[in-house]
Order: C-alpha cells, then sequence, then structure tokens
C-alpha cells in the first residue's frame, strides 16, 4: 500500500516537471549526429560487424527520444515498466524465434540432404552439397 | 477531492478531470498508462514485420544487399532528418503546452504537421521511382549490378517487405497528420489546452516520437544494410 503512495506522489511530483528547452536541443543535435555516424559507418566495409554497428546507433538513438522526448525519464516507475515491457516481449519473440531457426540444421536425420531453394542459391544448399542436383541425388545414397 | 467549492461539483470548473479521477494527475497518469499499453501492440506490430525481415535476410542475405542499395540513401537520410525535426517541434509543441503559451503551442503543432507532410511527400518521390524502375512486388523486374547472380524472386520480397513497412509507417505518419489536422490543431488555436490540461497533446507526442523511434529502426534496415558491399 505504501508502494502505491509513493509512486503516486512521485507521478504527482513529475506531473508538472518543464523539461529544459536545452535538453530537447541537445537530444536532437545527439540524434543528428547519430544519423549522420550511421550513414558513415554503412559505407565502410566491417564484415559482419556492419549490421550490429548500425543496429547498437539505432538502439541508442531511440532511447535517446524514448527517454527524453516521451519523457519517460520524467515519469513514473509503472509508466517506465510499461514503456520497456513492450521492447523486452519484442526481444522475447524475436530471441525465441531464432534460437528455433538458427538449430533446425544441427543435427542432419538419415538420409536427410539440403534441399535446393533455387538455381541461384549458391551460398545455401549448394556450400553443403557442391552442386544442387548432385546434393539432392547423391546424399541419400552415401547412406 | 475537490470539495472546497461548488462550482466543481456542476462540473464547469472541474470539467477538464473526468468524474473517475481523484484529480489531474491521477488522470494523467492513467492516461499516459494507456497510451503505453496502446504503443506496446504497436511495438509487436511493427516487430512482426521486422522478424519477417530478418528471417529472410538471414535466407536470402544477397537479395537483401542487392534490394538495399536499390534504394536511395540520400532520400532516406532526408527523410531520417525530417522525422527528427519533427519530432523535436512536436517535443517543443508539448513544452509550450506545458507552459500555457497558445501562440507557440499552435505554431509547433503546425511545425510538426508541416514537417510530416515533407516526410510523405519524399516517400512519394520514392515510390514513383520504385514504380517506375518496376521494383515493385506483382511486376518486378531487376536489372541492377547484382543481375544474374541473385534470383530476382528474392529480391522481390525484399521489396515486398520494403513496401510492407514503409508502406505501414507512413499509414502511420498520415494518421498522425489527420489528427493534427481535425483535431489538435484547431482545438489549440480554440484555446483548449493550457498548463492545467494538455493530455491530447502530450499523448500524441509520444505516438509520434514512436512513429519516429520506428523509422529510426527501418533506415539502417532497408537503406544501409549493404551499402559496404555495393559499388
Amino acid at each position: 500500500m505504501s508502494d502505491t503512495t509513493q509512486n503516486h506522489g512521485h507521478a504527482d511530483h513529475d506531473d508538472h516537471h518543464i523539461v529544459p528547452l536545452s535538453v530537447y536541443i541537445t537530444i536532437f543535435l545527439a540524434l543528428m549526429v547519430g544519423t549522420a555516424l550511421t550513414v558513415w559507418v554503412a559505407f565502410i566495409d566491417l564484415g559482419e560487424l556492419n549490421i550490429y554497428l548500425a543496429l547498437a546507433i539505432a538502439v541508442t538513438k531511440a532511447s535517446l527520444v524514448l527517454w527524453y522526448f516521451m519523457h519517460v525519464k520524467y515519469s513514473s516507475k509503472l509508466v517506465q515498466l510499461a514503456s520497456v515491457m513492450g521492447f523486452i516481449w519484442l526481444g522475447i519473440f524475436l530471441s525465441f524465434t531464432f534460437a528455433d531457426l538458427n538449430t533446425r540444421d544441427w543435427q542432419p536425420l538419415e538420409g536427410w540432404a539440403p534441399q535446393p531453394v533455387n538455381e541461384y542459391d549458391v551460398d545455401g544448399a549448394a556450400a553443403h552439397g557442391g552442386g544442387h542436383g548432385e546434393a539432392a541425388e547423391h546424399a541419400p545414397e552415401s547412406h | 477531492m475537490s470539495t472546497d467549492h461548488s462550482a466543481a461539483a456542476d462540473g464547469h470548473h472541474d470539467s477538464l478531470v473526468s468524474h473517475q479521477f481523484n484529480d489531474a494527475a491521477q488522470q494523467k497518469e492513467a492516461a499516459t498508462l494507456g497510451m503505453w499499453a496502446f504503443l506496446i501492440t504497436e511495438i509487436l506490430f511493427f516487430g512482426g514485420l521486422i522478424l519477417a525481415y530478418t528471417i529472410f535476410r538471414n535466407k536470402f542475405p544477397m537479395a537483401w544487399v542487392a534490394g538495399g542499395n536499390e534504394l536511395s540513401w540520400q532520400w532516406g537520410a532526408a527523410n531520417t532528418a525530417i522525422l527528427i525535426i519533427s519530432s523535436l517541434t512536436m517535443a517543443l509543441a508539448v513544452h509550450y503546452a506545458q507552459l500555457s503559451q497558445k501562440k507557440k503551442l499552435v505554431w509547433f503543432l503546425l511545425a510538426t504537421l508541416f514537417f510530416g507532410s515533407c516526410f510523405l511527400g519524399v516517400k512519394y518521390i520514392e515510390y514513383s521511382e520504385k514504380f517506375e524502375h518496376h521494383l515493385v512486388p506483382g511486376s518486378f523486374e531487376y536489372h541492377g549490378e547484382y543481375a544474374g547472380q541473385v534470383n530476382p524472386k528474392q529480391i522481390e520480397m525484399f521489396f515486398f517487405l520494403y513496401f510492407a513497412m514503409t508502406g505501414v509507417h507512413a499509414a502511420h505518419m498520415i494518421v498522425g497528420a489527420g489528427i493534427l489536422v481535425v483535431w489538435l490543431i484547431p482545438a489549440a488555436r480554440r484555446g483548449a489546452f493550457s498548463s492545467e490540461y494538455y493530455a491530447p497533446i502530450e499523448m500524441f507526442g509520444l505516438y509520434w516520437h514512436f512513429v519516429d523511434i520506428v523509422w529510426i529502426f527501418l533506415y539502417p534496415l532497408l537503406y544501409l544494410i549493404g551499402r559496404h558491399l555495393g559499388q
């Protein structure tokens, strides 16, 4: 019960919180710099790192918008929790799907052969067997 | 409870606070929490598309490079900047609503509408280019630098997701612009908002900033993902 009162008191206080203009301007400039940065690094070949760097910058920018423009910083604990929960559920959604997808090829069953997706799919099916038609034909025979 | 004068009971003075709430602070807390409940559904709504995008990118990595490099990163960067500016003007609109400065509130709402419209204008130019070059699912043709190396059907899948993601995002922008035009700007001009009551402005701000956050992810994912391999 005391928790509720505390939370309410917190919200009551911050309801009248006026964020100084300088905060908005600073966040705006940071977002612009972040945009320039994400374009700049996109053209540098960092291999696998490119996507992670792009996402790291995007997450940073999104957090700034969330925390300052959307006033989550100045909101009650309850609103802060709610605002983070959506992203946590999204994380579960994405990570569980990929935990499944990325582990499907671990244990080929007897007679299992990668099915060629199509003639262009050089890095997929062909990488396992050499040629598409061959992979599909020979793999079952080898068992 | 406001028991200090009878005017409150008539609903005149306290008409800004609905009768189920104790006070303005509680009402605002409820509105904010409700808005976030809606935004959580929006996160998962766009999350489904981002999941589809990621699965197919895993499956067809080169098609994602080929498709992404057909988009104009310059237009995308311009639109990212435009949207960030509109987020700033929206934040300032909330700021001046909190300070009861009606003129500046109206001005910044109009600025937000203007930059939102600029974003949609750029989107229109981009979509037109894609239609001209037959980079549209249904009548799809690919003659880019990866022609013959990448299955055009897979690149078509990229463009299907491109149109789905940016289309749904643009639909949110159009809804936002509509809310500004038919509700918030006229109401602000009438003087409906003040430091006592500005929840609609603040809640709309949450929506607008959220749409900005979606674009912050869409821009690198769609436009920049294969740039380091291109040219």
